[in-house]
């Protein structure tokens, strides 16, 4: 039972590692943006389905930082605290348009899967 | 989480900007501040996994070495330098926070800045001399001056000091041959003086033994004051001569600058040590310094001394009799009643900085609100309370530190203010400023004062209350809120307390002045200007001489325009002077009166005209008895035969002090007095004139007799006149009219009695005024301090406002609900002040004057000031209450 419970937990993680990191970096595709601001548009735009803790989400932001796929910067702004924004480097970019391919060909297998059991 | 520390600050703060934000949007999309906070730590629910994550990610990160014998193995430096950057940060990020504070701190730490490089200069600082704690004064048991022979028996059989030396109090010298005359004073020393203090010229010599001899005393040592000043620092002076009271002295010497012993003399000349010279047994009229033996302690010189005494009352009972011997060290005689006053002064500032850490703690307190998020995320990250706690108190350190640097800034612009303390600086005092020890006292104010300010706040946001709420649920997250406004209003009433307790030290310090001031001393106080001559002996050797010059001196002025009357006099009121025991005529040896002292005043013609004093009886001394007086004197030097001083009748005018004491229910008129016992020469009393106060404002009138001015035997003769003008405008044509009768006569102490009066309270000035700067930045600090909290507690209470307001609340009513609040801390805070003001005011009591240290009035009216400051400084953040609307507030719900 217990081992069977960490089996999916571990496998969960193992897929969610995997497109976390795509969705992070389609967010800091089109411009530079802060932790928070990331969490929140993931959430938003999955209608609330994806939500991801802080102790997820900062793990993962420095992992890619430190891949050198995202970089991120101190960003002052009068009468704010400091906040750290991120930006895609060209090396993530590319990153991102392979994994981006990738994600597409999977999805587009799974739908063939799903649509031939359901047709 | 044993990252780098300064990349774990930089997470710490990334992760804490994260849940601010959220705990942000979920308060403005409507949910209570508790909720709100506990949804956004929900984020953290498993603080090991984000540090378990980060570690994984971030091992790669090489770690900080670790110190060998490091506490714990943990590298302190290595992660206190990240804590500082961190901290620097954290104030830089509020600008406003940073500055009030750091000024609040400034004004503390600054205030015991300027006090204490008073106290460092006065008190710690040793005396430049070498070994100057074997240095003492001697003098007779009762602090009077001593005798000549008394003082070589004492040299020659004490058994504790390796050195003696005899000087004189000041003398008056005028010095000539060069441009205007001018006054200076001179102590005439025994040879070893110099060599006793263990001081050495900065120019040629000091006393060579032996030059203390009968009619070796032309040579003169000059202070470093005298010789540029007067001479222009003329490094080839030594060996010329100069005009000293018309006479030639050679130059031998020069001290250095920081030589001032006797304090402010100008130059010393040598001591005639012949027994002639001397004097007799009962003359008290010298000083002395010595230097003890190494290893001996004051108790040991002082029984010492205390034997040879004890001796000299055996060998001479009629005039040793209970003389005895006192033996202080020097630099205690020299700082005087001052160390006790600096004391004080110091525990005024000390309140006034504990008020500002109270201010500070209190902002941080405030403040703690939003760090504990901060708090609770480095507490996820696996920092242990020792650390919290650790970075809290840099913080506040760093506060107090950056306030410590602007104290240090406002501590040196207080030292200019200092003119203003001189009253209560001893002369000879080196100079006050800055240096290495006010510097290292103001930087250790500083830590400490951060550690005291810093701990409370830093208790309460190190408690991981945060973490706490997430697992025991919103009554840990109340029961935090309600321990720090505890808190906050405990200290809002200790800093009540602490200024109530500074106000009412400066309202008894100032009704004191005040009383002060108004005392009548007797004398007319405006209009009046005194100025000082000194006639030597060498040109004025005679009293008819010195009256000659007198009366013409007065002619001419009283014809000066605006001048209504002029007179000479030999001392002041309120200055002291001189005294003797009498003999009543036809009371033998009077046995009751016998310690009663009389005050002697030589005055002449016009000198009660002069200065308001009132005849009450009889008449005034006249321009007649003046030349019969000298007329007497005449006769006398040369015959000393008993019937002649039977006959010596001579005229005098007594106040009304004297005639009470000595012919209460008489007619005083016609009454005689002698100095010399039954033999006479014989006083006779022909006027009785009203009171003045002769030995300080605070000294009630004595018994006094005023005697036809003809000379004081140390050539003193002061010029007081009455004037329409403003007195200080006629200083030149006073002085063009003694110019006139003699170029080589110096005008000096030029004051108006408004001076002479100043003088007098210059201390109790100093005091009230002092105190009352620090009593008004107490005040100030503890009205800032109300202002904070009820500001704060009216933005914590908006809600609760709004809906009272919404149920139908006046505006009345929330503005005594808010007022109340602090009504009642206030009213908390100046009861705990005035109990505690009573304790403490009676170490006051020595400053009072006809004011007692529990003055009901001062106590009552300050408790009113400071509890209406404390209603205004409550009732501008209340009418923000009323002004909040209804739906505004409750729409925040």
């Amino acid at each position: 039972m217990a081992l069977a419970y960490m089996e999916t937990l571990a496998s969960e993680l193992e897929w969610k590692k995997g497109s976390a990191e795509l969705l992070i970096l389609s967010l800091v595709e089109a411009r530079p943006r802060h932790g928070y601001e990331i969490s929140k548009l993931i959430e938003h735009r999955s209608g609330g389905a994806v939500r991801f803790h802080v102790a997820s989400l900062y793990p993962l932001l420095y992992r890619l930082e430190k891949r050198g796929w995202i970089q991120g910067q101190w960003v002052e702004k009068a009468g704010q605290r400091r906040r750290r924004y991120y930006r895609l480097t060209p090396y993530g970019r590319r990153v991102l348009a392979s994994q981006r391919r990738g994600w597409q060909a999977f999805v587009a297998a799974i739908n063939r899967i799903v649509e031939v059991e359901h047709a | 989480m044993n990252l780098a520390p300064t990349r774990e600050a930089e997470i710490v703060e990334e992760v804490a900007q994260h849940l601010e934000d959220r705990y942000r949007e979920l308060v403005s999309g409507g949910s209570k501040e508790d909720d709100a906070r506990r949804l956004a730590l929900n984020d953290l629910s498993d603080e090991y996994l984000l540090a378990k994550r980060l570690r994984a990610v971030e091992q790669e990160v090489p770690r900080e070495p670790i110190v060998p014998g490091g506490g714990g193995g943990k590298n302190v430096l290595g992660s206190v330098w990240p804590d500082l950057r961190y901290g620097l940060r954290q104030l830089r990020r509020n600008p406003g926070f940073t500055a009030v504070a750091v000024l609040t701190l400034a004004l503390g730490i600054g205030a015991n800045t300027a006090i204490f490089s008073v106290i460092d200069s006065v008190l710690l600082r040793p005396l430049a001399f070498p070994h100057p704690d074997q240095l003492v004064v001697v003098k007779n048991g009762s602090g009077w001056p001593l005798s000549g022979p008394d003082y070589l028996d004492w040299q020659r059989q004490n058994q504790t000091f390796s050195s003696m030396a005899l000087h004189t109090f000041g003398q008056s010298y005028n010095l000539t041959g060069g441009g205007q005359p001018s006054y200076v004073s001179g102590v005439a020393t025994e040879a070893n003086f110099f060599s006793t203090l263990g001081a050495t010229p900065l120019l040629g010599r000091t006393w060579v033994k032996g030059e203390d001899k009968e009619g070796a005393n032309r040579e003169v040592v000059l202070s470093y004051g005298l010789w540029a000043t007067q001479f222009a620092a003329d490094g080839g002076l030594v060996g010329r001569q100069i005009q000293l009271n018309e006479q030639a002295y050679t130059v031998v010497g020069v001290m250095p600058r920081r030589f001032d012993f006797p304090p402010r003399a100008d130059l010393w000349v040598p001591m005639d040590m012949s027994e002639k010279a001397l004097g007799g047994r009962g003359e008290h009229q010298y000083l002395a310094v010595g230097r003890m033996k190494p290893g001996v302690t004051l108790p040991q010189a002082q029984a010492d001394l205390s034997l040879v005494a004890k001796r000299l009352e055996k060998l001479y009972p009629e005039t040793n009799t209970k003389v005895g011997a006192w033996v202080y060290g020097l630099h205690h005689w020299l700082i005087g009643g001052t160390e006790r006053e600096l004391w004080f002064m110091l525990g005024s500032v000390a309140l006034v900085l504990l008020i500002a850490c109270v201010n500070v703690a209190n902002l941080l307190l405030a403040r703690s609100a939003a760090r504990q998020k901060e708090m609770a995320v480095r507490g996820a990250l696996g920092a242990s309370r020792g650390r919290l706690l650790r970075q809290s108190l840099l913080e506040s350190v760093l506060l107090a530190l950056l306030g410590g640097g602007a104290g240090l800034l406002l501590g040196w612009a207080g030292i200019r203010l200092l003119p203003l303390v001189k009253a209560v600086v001893p002369p000879g005092t080196p100079p006050i400023g800055i240096n290495i020890s006010v510097f290292a006292f103001t930087f250790l104010l500083a830590l400490a004062t951060g550690i005291l300010f810093g701990l409370a706040p830093a208790w309460i946001y190190s408690r991981p209350a945060v973490l706490d709420e997430l697992k025991g649920g919103a009554g840990a997250a109340v029961s935090a809120g309600r321990r720090r406004r505890f808190l906050g209003n405990g200290l809002v009433a200790a800093e009540i307390a602490i200024s109530l307790t500074l106000l009412v030290a400066a309202g008894l310090l100032l009704k004191s002045f005040l009383r002060l001031q108004s005392i009548d001393f007797g004398v007319r106080r405006s209009g009046i200007l005194t100025a000082q001559l000194n006639l030597p002996d060498a040109k004025y050797g005679s009293e008819a001489k010195v009256l000659t010059f007198t009366r013409a001196l007065l002619q001419r002025v009283r014809g000066l325009p605006g001048v209504v009357s002029a007179s000479i006099s030999d001392h002041l009121p309120l200055e002291g002077g001189t005294n003797g025991t009498i003999t009543l005529y036809g009371k033998p040896t009077n046995t009751d009166n016998s310690s009663e002292w009389v005050e002697m005043h030589g005055i002449s013609p016009g000198y009660f005209e002069t200065m308001d004093i009132h005849l009450l009886a009889g008449r005034m001394l006249t321009e007649e008895d003046t030349d019969r007086a000298l007329a007497l004197d005449a006769a006398l030097s040369q015959q000393h035969m008993a019937t002649e001083m039977q006959n010596a009748i001579y005229p005098v005018d007594i106040d009304r002090a004297m005639a009470r004491m000595f012919w209460p229910g008489q007619n005083p008129i016609g009454q005689r007095f002698s100095y010399s016992g039954d033999t006479g020469p014989w006083m006779e009393v022909v006027g009785v004139v009203g009171d003045t106060r002769q030995w300080g404002l605070t000294e009630p009138p004595r018994p006094e007799e005023y005697q036809p001015f003809h000379g004081d035997p140390w050539g003193g003769a002061i010029l007081v006149l009455h004037t329409t003008l403003p007195p200080l405008s006629l200083v030149a044509e006073v002085r063009q009219q003694v110019a006139a009768l003699d170029p080589d006569l110096p005008l000096f102490s030029i004051r108006t009695m408004e001076q002479v009066v100043a003088r007098q309270t210059a201390g109790a000035r100093t005091e009230s005024l002092l105190v009352g700067l620090f009593a008004g930045l107490a005040l100030l600090l503890a009205a800032v301090g109300i202002y904070g909290v009820m500001a704060y507690l009216v933005a914590q209470r908006r809600q609760e406002i709004g809906i009272r307001m919404a149920l139908g609340a006046r505006r009345s009513d929330v503005l005594r609900l808010v007022v109340g609040r602090g009504l009642k801390l206030t009213l908390v805070g100046v009861a705990i002040g005035n109990a505690a003001a009573l304790g403490l005011t009676r170490f006051l009591a020595s400053l009072l004057y006809e004011v007692k240290p529990t003055d009901r009035a001062t106590f009552i009216a300050v408790s009113l000031i400071l509890t209406a400051v404390a209603l205004l400084a409550s009732y501008i953040p209340s009418r923000r209450a009323t002004k909040v609307d209804p739906m505004v507030a409750l729409r925040y719900e």
